[in-house]
């Protein structure tokens, strides 16, 4: 009797404990030098904007890929690059100073809304399609302006015999879950009225190598991540690219729904970079053209007007981001441009002054 | 004159120890309940703070809206139709995985298991080997192994490796020449239960008659062989009599493919849930010269197609069907059609639960033969018993008492397990429900009913297996 009694008098001891140690931040969550930890997944309805928690924690943390070469890609070193990597550390550098101040987390495909809902990431620049879905309250993301423009394409063996996607009738297609390309993908045979299997994986990487093995007839992603993976395959050169679009797909950013403060901060840097490229300001030249006599220029710099403490940022956020990063063009060279593997053409991602989509909104 | 030696008042309350028990019980309530309040008001807060679904109430609408996306195999399923069946498709795919791999770690396990008892040296070490390995490593590395290691090591489709006349093994899965039970087959499946029953009464007045007369012989055999009766008799009549619904019609696509179905509504129109597909009827496709251009079975969904037609076909003849159709599987286009189709990922799923869980099963089992008085052994040889007979009439039967609590934890292990199920691309409960949650955004829902899924399967083999637990208890008094 006495032993379980100090038993269970102990393992109540060990509970309350446990829990004390839970439960204490929860009364005071605004309370301010809370840990890192606590203040990540804490519901921002209570704790103020993700902003003012980035800035107090002194890092950003930041939802990306890993596993597709030029946009999200780790190397064996554990260093992020790509195009995506380096809008995280855009938004780093205008909200913190430092381009460094970054902590990538993996997004999977099936579980990166839930990152951002549940707050453990502070925004996602993840491929991810814009989607009227994704963006509703049902999903609950809050998309920033497109970075990429791209479309599905289909990936085929060269000695398959395939050249367009009428002659995949009864294929098997390796496809990512919880993308938008799996839907497509079901949309587009069943409008041409062909029969397919999907057989469908958690991440790039599985797909891919599903595909590589001979697993299926075909392999399905956005068409800039069908470049990037095929550098990845055993044999390049056995393997081609179908010319065939099958759908639109807006790759954007995405925070949390229900910050609006965080948003705009978001999609203003976001904005800047096109900007940036527009007026030519470079991570070269941006010191000269602080003096520079265009008012756009000023403006966008902060030597003019009060552009980021209208964003809750510094006024000068613009400047940080252009020499640590660079502009929208310098971003897009250095990951995808003509220097690199891919050598991707600009197409619809050129400014809108060059035929492309980009176009961000004034600066005033 | 021991009364004085006592304090005759009461001790503290804090010294009482059932004041304390109660007191003790009282703050582990509340503390599990404010724990409880406290993850519940914070998903609360941020549910309402994200907007999803009006205040942070729990919408279940998106059960009925469409999927869009394509499940690999399972229950036949279109992308047109809902979250709701996609569910339940994915359930469908557990059950298959965890009922079959029940079976099968069974029967391993048993077999493993009294391998790892025998006196036949080579038998004995063999089973440790294979207990000792896979028992000893993960599982995810095991399932891995199976599906990138040896099956995705297959030859491709283009060379298939030929089983003979059974079928063929590709790194896209391995096709089997099948039996299936046709349209007609329904009538014979009746025959088959009514044989089921009356061969089950035969044994048991059997079992009867020798038990009052303390006869020796087998009591299952007369059975067995009214049931075979019956069961032939039933194909025979079957055969003669049954014959396709009177509406059956088709739906033909594209000049190669369509359905044939029993129109319910006799609208013309195949609709799915409404209109019943036909499954395994022989057909024959004609051209506009009236010229065969193709002929076959429907597949288990009553669709069919073919590739590479030399003409278009317009019309199509259906044949009433036997029973029973064999079904061979045969290269079209990019895949192989028809016969039994096992796909790398259910077969790489099944293989590393079946021989995993069956290396805990051996032990068990181990275990349980052990556990026997070796006196049980010694007297059933004394009594004239071979090895055989003592295991199957005097050991087992002694041994499931104390196999059968752990094997039930295994077979739940093995349900759950089946989860991994994402890790190769299978479309298990969990995986489906991953790509629903990420397309619908309702997370706690979807996770609500994952749990409730898996926890009522857990439920359900614990139960049966307490009843069959106790059974045999009641035989061993």
């Amino acid at each position: 009797m006495n032993k379980r009694l100090t038993l269970l008098g102990v393992s109540l001891l060990i509970i309350a404990v446990i829990y004390s140690a839970c439960a204490a931040p929860a009364p005071a969550p605004a309370a301010a030098p809370a840990p890192a930890e606590v203040a990540a997944t804490e519901p921002a309805a209570q704790a103020g904007s993700l902003l003012d928690i980035v800035k107090s924690r002194g890092r950003l943390i930041c939802g990306v890929n890993n596993q597709v070469p030029g946009f999200g890609n780790v190397d064996a070193n554990g260093n992020y690059s790509g195009f995506d990597v380096d809008f995280c550390k855009a938004v780093a550098a205008a909200v913190l100073g430092d381009a460094n101040a970054v902590e990538y987390r993996y997004a999977s495909g099936t579980d990166r809304f839930t990152l951002v809902k549940s707050g453990e990431v502070d925004v996602l620049f993840r491929n991810t399609t814009w989607t009227l879905t994704r963006d509703s309250a049902e999903v609950g993301m809050e998309f920033m302006p497109v970075n990429f423009y791209d479309g599905q394409g289909m990936m085929v063996r060269k000695n398959s015999g395939i050249t367009s996607l009428e002659d995949m009738d009864g294929a098997t297609v390796c496809v990512q879950s919880g993308t938008t390309t799996e839907l497509n993908l079901a949309d587009v045979f069943r409008a041409k009225g062909l029969d397919f299997t999907p057989v469908v994986f958690e991440d790039n990487d599985k797909t891919a190598g599903a595909y590589d093995e001979g697993r299926c007839d075909g392999f399905t992603t956005d068409k800039s991540g069908l470049v990037a993976t095929l550098t990845k395959l055993t044999n390049p050169d056995e393997h081609m690219i179908l010319e065939e679009t099958m759908s639109k797909e807006p790759l954007a950013g995405a925070v949390f729904q229900g910050d609006p403060v965080w948003a705009d901060a978001v999609r203003w840097v976001v904005f800047g970079l096109i900007q940036a490229e527009e007026s030519g300001v470079t991570g070269q030249n941006v010191d000269q053209m602080l003096s520079s006599e265009d008012p756009t220029i000023k403006r966008l710099l902060g030597v003019e007007g009060e552009m980021g403490a209208k964003l809750g940022l510094p006024n000068d956020f613009m400047v940080q981001v252009i020499k640590q990063v660079g502009n929208y063009g310098e971003i897009y060279d250095r990951n995808l441009g003509p220097n690199t593997p891919f050598n991707l053409p600009r197409g619809l991602n050129a400014l809108w002054t060059e035929g492309g989509l980009l176009y961000a909104p004034p600066f005033r | 004159m021991a009364s004085s030696t006592f304090p005759t008042t009461r001790p503290p309350f804090y010294r009482d120890t059932r004041v304390i028990a109660v007191i003790l019980q009282l703050i582990f309530l509340i503390a599990l309940l404010l724990t409880g309040w406290f993850l519940y008001s914070n998903m609360v807060a941020r549910l309402a703070a994200s907007n999803t679904a009006a205040g942070g109430a729990l919408s279940w609408a998106f059960l009925n809206q469409t999927a869009g996306f394509g499940i690999s195999e399972g229950p036949a399923f279109r992308p047109d139709e809902s979250y709701g069946r996609a569910f339940l498709v994915g359930v469908a795919n557990t059950l298959r995985v965890g009922v079959v791999g029940i079976v099968l770690a069974t029967l391993l396990g048993l077999f493993a298991g009294i391998a790892r008892v025998s006196t036949n040296w080579l038998l004995n070490r063999l089973a440790a080997v294979y207990v000792e390995i896979f028992r000893s490593t993960p599982l995810l590395v095991q399932l891995l192994f199976w599906y990138v290691g040896v099956i995705a090591a297959l030859p491709s489709i283009q060379d298939a490796a030929e089983l003979g006349n059974l079928g063929y093994l590709t790194n896209r899965g391995i096709h089997l020449t099948w039996v299936f039970i046709t349209e007609t087959g329904r009538l014979w499946l009746a025959w088959l239960l009514a044989g089921f029953v009356v061969g089950l009464g035969v044994s048991w007045l059997r079992r009867r008659h020798l038990e009052r007369n303390g006869l020796p012989g087998s009591a299952a055999l007369p059975g067995v062989l009214v049931f075979l009766a019956l069961a032939i008799l039933g194909y025979i009549v079957a055969d003669r009599i049954a014959s396709l619904p009177a509406a059956t019609t088709y739906e033909l696509r594209r000049g190669d493919r369509g359905t044939l179905f029993e129109d319910v509504n006799r609208n013309g129109v195949y609709e799915p849930g409404v209109d019943r597909a036909l499954a395994y009827v022989p057909i024959t496709l004609f051209d506009q010269q009236g010229q065969v251009v193709a002929s076959g079975i429907t597949e288990s969904d009553g669709t069919f197609r073919f590739i590479n037609l030399p003409a278009e076909a317009v019309r199509l003849e259906w044949e009433t069907p036997a029973p029973l159709a064999v079904s061979e599987p045969q290269l079209q286009g990019f895949n192989f059609r028809g016969g039994l189709s096992l796909t790398p990922e259910f077969a790489a799923l099944l293989i590393a639960l079946v021989v995993y869980t069956g290396a805990f099963v051996a032990e068990i089992v181990r275990a349980g033969i052990s556990a026997v008085n070796k006196g049980q052994w010694e007297a059933s040889r004394a009594l004239g018993l071979n090895t055989g007979q003592t295991l199957r009439l005097i050991v087992l039967p002694q041994a499931l008492r104390v196999i059968i609590p752990p094997l039930t934890s295994q077979y739940l292990n093995l349900v759950k397990n089946s989860s991994l199920a994402i890790a190769v691309g299978y479309p298990d409960l969990f995986n489906v429900s991953r790509t629903i949650v990420n397309q619908t955004g309702a997370e706690v829902q979807v996770i609500l009913m994952v749990m409730a899924t898996y926890l009522s399967f857990s439920l359900i083999t614990s139960l049966f297996m307490n009843w069959y637990n106790k059974r045999i208890a009641l035989v061993e008094r």
